[in-house]
Parts: structure tokens; C-alpha cells; sequence
């Protein structure tokens, strides 16, 4: 064992005994200096990235090459150009929460779960469904489920000239996916629907937590809402949200603060928060119904839900099945999620718990290590 | 200076006091965070987040109508005229892609615009790696499976706004 007062970086050989008493090994204060030193380049570096970070917009996302094969109201149905020769049998169609934009799934080269489908050899397909207009404030959840999906799923079937196709839907849109397994034939029935991938989906809205507590039918009044407004306004919504971590806003800018010098950081910042406040209006049937019979009521967790006239039974969807939930997910938690992968009645069905949050399951490093290898292995072995 | 043996690092690093900023940061927004949750679960924030939603919306409806008679009384057509004609518009998109797509069956033609297709005739690695056992065995399959840089360009834990 080396001495205090020996040499940096000499080594001590094994089985060597210290030859006095041991004394605590006194502090390295060149250590702090070397930490202050580093600090005060970073805070010059600070000033500059950030009269670069007021001057210059926010940077570029989903750019990910693609057509627009199909369009009908605000809605578009991307299919993103192939990157590879040889690619799976069976197309995936992405399927988007109705109160986010899509670009989350193909934030940037590298940081694009679209970009790292399409180089792992999927055909890949993406339902954007647009920034609603007030003349959508009529829509409801039948016309997403029971006509806009199916729509775009038999579009896809003809450019792919392929029978079936896969679906995958983050957040509301796997709740949208999963009624649309639910209601519509699946392939081995005369259907389309082959394999069916939820991202944190919630289906027992008794554990939405302060979302169920704030929609309270004794103080919040849906209907008075909606009658004023149609559409629900993006701000109403990204609100709701930043209310859920009220000190995060303020940490997030301490950190870009103290991140400011390192360009990879702010950029990812940039997007993610770009994102984060890139909200669209909720049509406001569909924001009535959710409301009243999902969140107040929980009438899918009952087996109540109708939609079309037809009660909605998870239990009929018999296609090969994943549900990946986040550890930390602060919006859809657990306790609202974790009920999905027990109702449906597909043999081949499993829930994934990763670490993340609501966000970072689907986009950023995590997303890059944890999700997108899963979600690759779980559907490559089921697209052939 | 007292080194750990195996990796030849300070067994007694000094306190980083930058470090040790950020971790109080941390903890404060996790303690702030529940605090505010605790309060935010109540009956009261309910109610009160309630009334603030009541007028927010009374206020909104107001603003509305008084724009709307605004712009009656200049002869400009109101956001509910655009409306109203957008989905005239939208029905009219339809009926002609409900048109197109029937053409298009009826006289069995592909779609059109389409880029070269690739052949879809991939398999899974599991079967690839049974077809190609020798390589297979050697080349760890997930690591291939990040794209080149992106744990570089993802930027760290990154934020999480929502």
C-alpha cells in the first residue's frame, strides 16, 4: 500500500503491510482546484453556447426521408423510404398519441426509433394524425378506432401488397391500437392485424394518479368545457403536464444551465423540449368521452366501454402481443398500465419493464440501449 | 496519496463541490416535486384548479364571441365561416380519394410514385444466426444493434419534460 507521502501514481506491490499505524489518508485539495479550474472554463463556454442558444432556432426533427401516401382531414400516413435491400415480410404502422406530435419517434439521425426500424430492415409506416381544426372538434374515439385506422391499415396493405401488418402505438395511440385490435378482425381471422406493440398504454385510469384526482367529476366540469371551447387548447394540456413535476421545469433549466457548454446536451435538450411543449389540441368529443367514460368512469378496466355500439373486450385480441411499461413513468403510471397485458387474451403475450420515464422509454440514450434493441427482437422474430 | 489498488484512483477523492451542487439539485427537485404532488392530490387543489379551468374558459368563450361579432360587423368571415367551409372541403377530399380508390380497384391498378421495393425476404437474427453458426457465434448481435453514434449524439439522460 502506497503512503501519503508517496509518489502520485506509484503502485504498491501485493501483500504489502503498511509498516506504522494508519493514518486517514489526508484530502487531494489539488483535486478541488483542478474542479474550479474546470469550472471556470465551462462558465466562459456557458456565456458563449448561450448567446448562441438565443440566436439560433430550434434544431431540425423528423426528418427521416418519407411520403405522404395517404391524407384525409389533418391526418397523414407517412411511409418512410426503405434504407436497407432486403427488409421483413410484415409492414409497421406506428400509431401516435392524439395530444403529441409524432416526431418523438424520429427526433433526429441517431435519436429516430423510425431511422433504426428502417435500418434494422422494417417497412415502416406512421400515422401522424395532424394539429386538429375546429370543424374536428366532433371526433370522436369510434372514428379513430373503428375508421381512420382501418383506413390506413388497407392502405398500407396495398402498397405493401402484403396481407397483414404489425401495429405500434405509444401512449394513447397504443390505447387506440389496442381498441382497434380489440373491435377489428385480426389476420387469422380474415383481418389485417399481425402482431400488436403497446409503449406504456393505459387501460385502468383509477391509477392515472393526479390526473384522476384533478378530473373529478364534482369539480370538473367536461362538458362546460368543451360546449365553450370544442377543441381542448394545447396550453390547457401542456399545463396539466408540467403540473405533475412542477420543480422539474425549474431543474431542467438549472441543468441545461450547467450543460450549456456541451453541445450534444443542449441540442437533445432542444429537441426534446421542443417536443414537450409542441402541443396540439385535443378534438373535443373525444376529449368528453376519454374524460367521462375512461378517466371518471374506468369503464374499459370494467369491461363497459362501447364504442360503435360494441362493448370493447380486450380479451378478444388473440395476436401476438407486447406491452412495455417504464419504471419511472410519472404520466401513465404503472398502476394504470400494468393491468393491459392480463386482459388481453393473446397465447403469445408479455409485459417489458424498462428503466425511464414516460419520455425517455422512446426517445434519447436510454431509449437507444433499452427499448429499440426489444422492440427489434420482439417483432423480427414475428414479421416473417 | 492513498490509491485504490486495482484501478489506481484516489481511495480518498476530494469532495467536488460542483458535483456535489448538482446532487443537491437533484434531491431538491425529487423532495419539491413530492411536496408539491401532496398538495396538488388534495380535495382543495381540486376544486381550486377547477374554478381556475371555469374561468379560464368563461373568459376564452367571451373573447370568441366578441371576435366573432367583430369581425361580423367588418364583413370578414369569422373562424366559423373558415370552418364551416373547410369541411365542405374535407367532404370533398374524401368522396374524390373514396373515388380514386375505387378507380384503382376497378381497373387493378398499383399504387402509383412508388419507390424500388426491397425484396421481403428478411429473416430474423435467430434464424440467421443458425444459417451462419461460425460468424454468428463470435458477433454480438444487440451491440450491432445501435446505430453508429447515437449514445453520442443522444445527449446523456437528457431531459424528461414531460
Amino acid at each position: 500500500m502506497t503512503t501519503a507521502t508517496a509518489a502520485p501514481g506509484a503502485v504498491s506491490t501485493p501483500g504489502e503491510q503498511p509498516a506504522g499505524p494508519v493514518n486517514p489518508a489526508p484530502l487531494d485539495m489539488s483535486g478541488v482546484a483542478e474542479s474550479v479550474r474546470r469550472e471556470m472554463e465551462r462558465t466562459f463556454r456557458r456565456s458563449v453556447k448561450g448567446l448562441e442558444y438565443i440566436s439560433t432556432g430550434d434544431p431540425g426533427v423528423g426528418l427521416t426521408a418519407k411520403d405522404i401516401v395517404h391524407s384525409r382531414g389533418a391526418l397523414r400516413l407517412y411511409h418512410y423510404r426503405p434504407r436497407v435491400d432486403e427488409v421483413y415480410r410484415t409492414p409497421v404502422l406506428l400509431v401516435m398519441s392524439l395530444i403529441s406530435k409524432p416526431y418523438i419517434l424520429d427526433l433526429a439521425p441517431g435519436q429516430s426509433l423510425v431511422e433504426f426500424l428502417l435500418d434494422r430492415g422494417f417497412d415502416v409506416y406512421m400515422i401522424d394524425w395532424g394539429t386538429p381544426r375546429p370543424e374536428d372538434k366532433r371526433l370522436r374515439l369510434e372514428d379513430y378506432v373503428l375508421d381512420f385506422i382501418p383506413e390506413c391499415v388497407e392502405v398500407v396493405h396495398r402498397r405493401s401488397g402484403e396481407p397483414d401488418v404489425s401495429l405500434v402505438g405509444y401512449c394513447m395511440g397504443g390505447l387506440l391500437a389496442a381498441l382497434y385490435a380489440a373491435l377489428c378482425p385480426d389476420a387469422a381471422s380474415g383481418g389485417r392485424l399481425r402482431n400488436l406493440a403497446c409503449f406504456t398504454t393505459p387501460v385502468n385510469y383509477d391509477g392515472m394518479g393526479l390526473f384522476r384526482t384533478w378530473t373529478d367529476p364534482a369539480h370538473f366540469d367536461v362538458d362546460r368545457i368543451v360546449d365553450r371551447l370544442g377543441n381542448v387548447p394545447p396550453q390547457m394540456l401542456y399545463a396539466s403536464f408540467n403540473l405533475l413535476r412542477p420543480a422539474s421545469q425549474v431543474a431542467g433549466r438549472v441543468r441545461l444551465w450547467d450543460n450549456m457548454w456541451n453541445d450534444e446536451f443542449v441540442v437533445s435538450y432542444r429537441r426534446l423540449q421542443r417536443w414537450a411543449a409542441d402541443q396540439i389540441p385535443f378534438p373535443g368529443e373525444c376529449f368528453r368521452q376519454t374524460t367521462k367514460e375512461l378517466q371518471q368512469q374506468n369503464l374499459l378496466m370494467k369491461g363497459e366501454f362501447q364504442l360503435g355500439g360494441r362493448v370493447v373486450d380486450l380479451s378478444s385480441i388473440r395476436v401476438p402481443f407486447v406491452h412495455v411499461v417504464a419504471e419511472h413513468d410519472h404520466i401513465v403510471p404503472y398502476e394504470a398500465a400494468r393491468d393491459l397485458v392480463g386482459m388481453v387474451g393473446s397465447e403469445d403475450r408479455e409485459e417489458i419493464m424498462l428503466k425511464g420515464g414516460h419520455v425517455s422509454l422512446v426517445a434519447g440514450r436510454n431509449a437507444v440501449r433499452r427499448l429499440w434493441p426489444r422492440l427489434e427482437e420482439w417483432l423480427a422474430e414475428r414479421s416473417v | 496519496m492513498a490509491d485504490d489498488r486495482r484501478t489506481g484512483k484516489p481511495a480518498n477523492p476530494p469532495p467536488d463541490p460542483f458535483a456535489m451542487w448538482r446532487e443537491w439539485v437533484t434531491q431538491s427537485e425529487h423532495q419539491m416535486n413530492k411536496v408539491f404532488n401532496e398538495m396538488m392530490g388534495t380535495e382543495e387543489f381540486a376544486r381550486a384548479s377547477g374554478s381556475w379551468v371555469e374561468a379560464m374558459t368563461m373568459f376564452q368563450q367571451t373573447m370568441n364571441e366578441n371576435a366573432q361579432r367583430y369581425l361580423q360587423m367588418a364583413n370578414v368571415p369569422t373562424r366559423t365561416d373558415v370552418s364551416e367551409l373547410a369541411e365542405r372541403l374535407t367532404a370533398v377530399e374524401e368522396r374524390l380519394q373514396r373515388i380514386e380508390a375505387l378507380l384503382a380497384t376497378a381497373i387493378g391498378r398499383k399504387e402509383q410514385n412508388r419507390p424500388a421495393r426491397p425484396a421481403r425476404t428478411r429473416r430474423p437474427p435467430s434464424e440467421r444466426r443458425v444459417a451462419e453458426q461460425p460468424e454468428a457465434a463470435t458477433t454480438p448481435r444487440l451491440i450491432d444493434a445501435v446505430p453508429a453514434g447515437a449514445e453520442a449524439k443522444s445527449g446523456g439522460a437528457g431531459p424528461e419534460p414531460k
